[in-house]
């Protein structure tokens, strides 16, 4: 590709939409975790995007200072951080669980914060570069350029999705999910652990967040904020998909990640940023259940 | 008591009564021993990294600590931390002046956390260097205790317009940036440049703080085809765009503003190679780790706090505090705030030894450092400071 | 026990303004600023507590009521020289306009955490805002609020300011008081416990939500155009979601649905960051544990510890 061609307006096109793809598929993983967690216990997690960060620290102090490789650092962040969500849960949202809505949600958005401040007193100094593990090269298809970095993220992003659709549709993980949130009695009577179920949830859902840490790492560089706008474009892509369901959250994900390109790229750069705002207030006023949402307003 | 006596002790009442109100020196934060100084700074929050030069600032009060102070004094230096936040901000200053009772403020950081307390502390009196903050509205019109002793980001912006031109025939000038203050600050002053000498941009493109891709804007700069492109961004989206320029082979000569810093920029893209025909404006004579700057460089380095890295930042700022320290000098042992403001005033063609250029004072002028250079790889891939394209500084 | 009864009488707190006219004689310029921004954050959490603590719903949308608030003064004193009393009023009332906006999706059934994240989006599309409507709002540098005048006096220092501050927030906090403790308060509570109950026993839920955001988005943005009076420089940073996490601690730690709560939250989180500086990391580790431990163990947050001892601070939900 040489400097200074001129691009047909399909091309661009089919760029924007391309590296939409790609950006959806961060947004899908993260509203994917954030789902998880949802079905399996009816909270949405507000410190979510912490975990992100939290697992590209994870991974970060694990190369550097541990000299650990990477591919086995970014297991063992994987493992550090599902064992964060599973304590998370027990400790400090099962006590609340009975409670209001609201202090679960302020409980979330206290770990996030904790989370935060823990790294502000290590790092808040610095902006860190991300251990970098895959090359940086373009490859061209057509008149269209993919990064290494699309590559990776949309693959990841497919590998895990595929996993996830293993692990609920082929194991007995799926049936225990059902049996849960059908009735959490109905499966304790069953000899179901609901409050392991919880927090292997949890932990799942933490886990996730630690691989979109590291895919969105090598990006945004490595600082306490780094996902500070991520949370927000998560709750928009699972509010497009539909609160609870998975398929809505990737579904919107990547739908998310092609408007806002398309925003960008038409519409004018600046309001690539209230896309999702747009969405969110848009779907939640319009059409509350998004695309393949189940209720999620009240008759009074 | 008889009327002369009574005369007399009238007219010596008189002239005393006259004397103290003649000239009441404000020597507010100067005892015997000490000058009180007071450095605010966002030293907590998102934007602690530029806290940093808080500490290069003071590094340079603790050495000349060590050298036995100034004409028998010690500097004290307070740290305020405004978080670069504007309540904090205004909090810290009112705290320096009303609390710490500081002689002088020497520090100021984030521009608009430095609007903020501009009022608080030109209504005090109190003299204030601003070390780091780069907006020129700070110290421009005038306010008589306000001295600017860094480049601006009105110098900047005249700087990156003057390099793009001086490569030979460029004509079609392109920008990127972000849709904030801060770019504004640069762009309006370059494109004012560019209109001196007949030109205009023939693009102008934004980016959004947090975006994480810039295909769209690369894409929109491909079609237009410009000589050279100003990138006024701050550094994890001029990461993302140079990133990306390099994806889609963007190919045209680019250069960047100071809201990034050149290594750490390339740290995060990997090395030199993606930094290849970016440049980027320059505050210091030379490079930090050259022969030249080693002096400063180790002192800063040898005086900041425990646990405090070292990084580019550490510099922005020490300039100015060199400045004070020598003009404080001056003054021998009848240190007032007014006697300073009046040295300051008269400062010419001062080497802080870490600023581009040098620094000039005058009552109608207090922008006191204008000159800046670029900073980008030559053509056999070493680091070069530049005053021109091609032409490197000596 | 009789002699300890004063500590239950509710009117001993009319006391503390009183004292409190006297704090301008005994403090230097700094103090009485933390003051008068402990005043504003007074506001801040009282018209917050109302939303999410008596109403019970998750509108997150605070930090916005306050940069609105913040904006409309400021800007009505910028561009048209409006007088401080009017201009604070406005900013007032526009809050209170984007309360009764903001309160449209749980109108339309919006509960939970649908209501918490579309008020987050609305709370940062108001921040997109004020940065990109360069024109009217000056950007991301903000605006430099000029001096406030009141009847031709300047407000030019922290003093002056703090006896406006303080009879307008005892203003606020007594009307807020009388309005908790009338039906409309009842209501909100009522809504907050069982919504479904409280509509079966005929009342209009509606009046009662968009009265609640309206009057809470009425007293923020006061705070916020005392804020604008106060800092004088107004920037859409002021507003985003760390100050809305600072809101959350004021609400959760002071103790939620308490106007005592609100106000010993808005004292701690304003008087903490001035005894903690210099240590990234810190303040916010603080505010987070402390906001862990109350969810935990202290639900109804510290002024439930200060009831054992002043049980006047307890709200009364019934006239006597």
């Amino acid at each position: 590709m040489r400097a200074g061609t001129a691009r047909s307006g399909e091309s661009m096109l089919a760029q924007l939409v391309l590296s939409g793809i790609s950006q959806g598929c961060l947004y899908a993983l993260v509203a994917l975790a954030m789902t998880v967690v949802y079905r399996a216990t009816t909270v949405v997690n507000f410190g979510h995007g912490d975990l992100l960060m939290a697992g590209a620290f994870a991974v970060y102090v694990l190369v550097i200072f541990a000299k650990v490789p990477f591919i086995p650092a970014a297991l063992l962040a994987i493992g550090l951080l599902f064992a964060t969500g599973v304590g998370i849960q027990h400790w400090l949202i099962r006590p609340i669980l009975r409670g209001p809505h609201l202090s679960l949600a302020m409980m979330a958005i206290a770990v996030g914060y904790f989370l935060r401040g823990v790294a502000r007193v290590f790092w808040g100094r610095e902006v860190l570069p991300f251990p970098k593990i895959y090359p940086d090269k373009s490859f061209f298809l057509g008149s269209v350029v993919l990064n290494s970095s699309d590559l990776v993220i949309t693959g990841s992003a497919i590998a895990l999705f595929f996993l996830l659709w293993l692990l609920f549709a082929v194991t007995p993980v799926g049936k225990t999910a059902q049996a849960v949130f059908q009735s959490q009695r109905g499966a304790a009577l069953v000899g179901i652990n609901v409050g392991a179920f919880h927090g292997a949830m949890w932990g799942l859902g933490a886990a996730m967040a630690a691989v979109g840490g590291i895919l969105i790492a090598p990006v945004t560089l490595l600082y306490p904020d780094m996902s500070a706008s991520t949370l927000i474009r998560g709750f928009a892509a699972m509010t497009l998909g539909g609160f609870g369901s998975f398929p809505g959250a990737v579904i919107g994900g990547l739908l998310l990640g092609v408007m806002e390109m398309l925003v960008g790229g038409y519409v004018g750069s600046r309001f690539i940023d209230i896309t999702a705002y747009l969405v969110i207030i848009l779907v939640l006023l319009v059409r509350p259940v998004g695309l393949f949402g189940r209720q999620v307003v009240v008759r009074v | 008591m008889t009327n002369s006596i009574r005369r007399s002790a009238l007219v010596i009442l008189a002239v005393t009564g006259l004397a103290a109100t003649a000239q009441a020196a404000d020597t507010t934060g100067i005892t015997d021993t000490t000058i009180e100084i007071g450095i605010p700074g966002p030293m907590t929050g998102p934007n602690s990294s530029f806290g940093a030069a808080v500490y290069g600032v003071q590094s340079i009060y603790r050495y000349f600590n060590d050298q036995g102070g100034v004409n028998g004094r010690k500097f004290d230096v307070i740290i305020g931390d405004t978080a670069c936040n504007e309540a904090k901000g205004v909090a810290v200053a009112k705290k320096l002046i009303s609390q710490d009772k500081v002689f002088l403020i020497n520090g100021g950081v984030c521009s608009g956390v430095a609007l903020a307390m501009k009022p608080v502390i030109e209504e005090a009196g109190v003299p204030w260097v601003v070390s780091t903050a780069a907006n020129q509205h700070i110290s421009s019109p005038v306010v008589p205790t306000i001295f600017h002793a860094i480049q601006t980001s009105f110098d900047m912006g005249v700087s990156m317009a003057k390099f793009a031109i001086s490569k030979p025939e460029v004509k079609r000038i392109a920008i990127i940036e972000h849709t904030n203050e801060w770019s504004k600050g640069y762009r309006d002053p370059a494109v004012e440049y560019l209109k001196g000498k007949g030109l205009e941009p023939v693009a102008e493109v934004t980016l959004e703080r947090g975006q994480t891709d810039a295909t769209a804007q690369v894409l929109k700069l491909k079609d237009v085809k410009p000589d050279f492109i100003l990138v006024i961004l701050y550094e994890p989206e001029l990461a993302v765009f140079l990133r990306d320029a390099h994806k889609y082979a963007l190919g045209v000569p680019m250069v960047g503003s100071l809201g990034a810093d050149f290594q750490s920029t390339q740290n995060r893209l990997g090395g030199p190679d993606a930094m290849k025909g970016f440049y980027m404006g320059f505050l210091y004579k030379a490079l930090i780790d050259s022969p030249r700057m080693k002096k400063w460089h180790d002192i800063v380095a040898k005086y900041l706090p425990q646990g405090e890295k070292l990084t580019d930042y550490s510099f922005y700022g020490a300039g100015s505090a060199i400045a004070v320290v020598d003009v404080l000098k001056s003054l021998g042992r009848d240190v007032s705030r007014e006697r300073f403001v009046e040295a300051m005033n008269k400062l010419h063609d001062f080497d802080t030894e870490i600023l581009a250029g040098t620094l000039s004072f005058s009552p109608t002028n207090h922008l006191g450092a204008q000159d800046l250079y670029t900073i980008g790889y030559d053509d056999a891939g070493k680091l070069s400071v530049y005053s021109a394209w091609g032409k490197k500084a000596e | 026990m009789s002699d300890k009864r004063w500590l239950s009488e509710p009117r001993i707190f009319y006391v503390v303004p009183v004292l409190a006219l006297a704090i301008p004689i005994l403090v230097n310029d700094y103090i009485q600023y933390i003051v008068n921004l402990i005043l504003v954050y007074v506001l801040v959490g009282v018209g917050f507590n109302i939303v999410i603590g008596n109403l019970g719903q998750l509108a997150f949308a605070n930090a916005a009521f306050f940069g609105i608030g913040a904006y409309t003064t400021g800007l009505l004193m910028y561009h048209f020289q409006v007088p401080f009393p009017l201009a604070l009023v406005a900013g007032g009332l526009v809050g209170a306009g984007a309360g009764a906006l903001v309160s449209l999706p749980a109108l339309r059934g919006v509960r939970g955490f649908y209501l918490a994240i579309i008020t987050l989006a609305l709370g940062e599309l108001m921040r997109w805002v004020y940065v990109h409507a360069e024109s009217v709002t000056l950007g991301s540098m903000g605006l430099h609020v000029p001096l406030p005048f009141i009847g031709g006096i300047a407000l030019k220092n922290d003093y002056g300011k703090f006896y406006v501050f303080l009879f307008v927030v005892v203003a606020l906090v007594v009307s807020t008081s009388n309005l908790l403790r009338s039906r409309f308060g009842r209501a909100f509570m009522s809504i907050r416990d069982n919504e479904l109950a409280a509509a079966s026993v005929g009342i209009h839920t509606a009046r009662y939500i968009v009265l609640a955001f309206a009057w809470s988005g009425f007293v923020v943005g006061v705070g916020g155009g005392l804020y604008a009076a106060l800092v004088r420089q107004v920037s859409p940073e002021a507003f985003n979601l760390l100050e809305l996490i600072v809101h959350f601690a004021i609400v959760t730690i002071g103790g939620l649905a308490s106007l005592g709560g609100s106000i010993l939250g808005a004292v701690i989180l304003t008087a903490a960051p001035e005894f903690i500086r210099d240590l990234p990391g810190f303040e916010e580790l603080l505010l987070a544990t402390l906001m862990l431990v109350i969810l935990l163990f202290l639900p109804r947050g510290f002024v439930s510890i200060l009831a054992r001892f002043i049980p006047a601070i307890r709200d009364r939900y019934y006239r006597e």
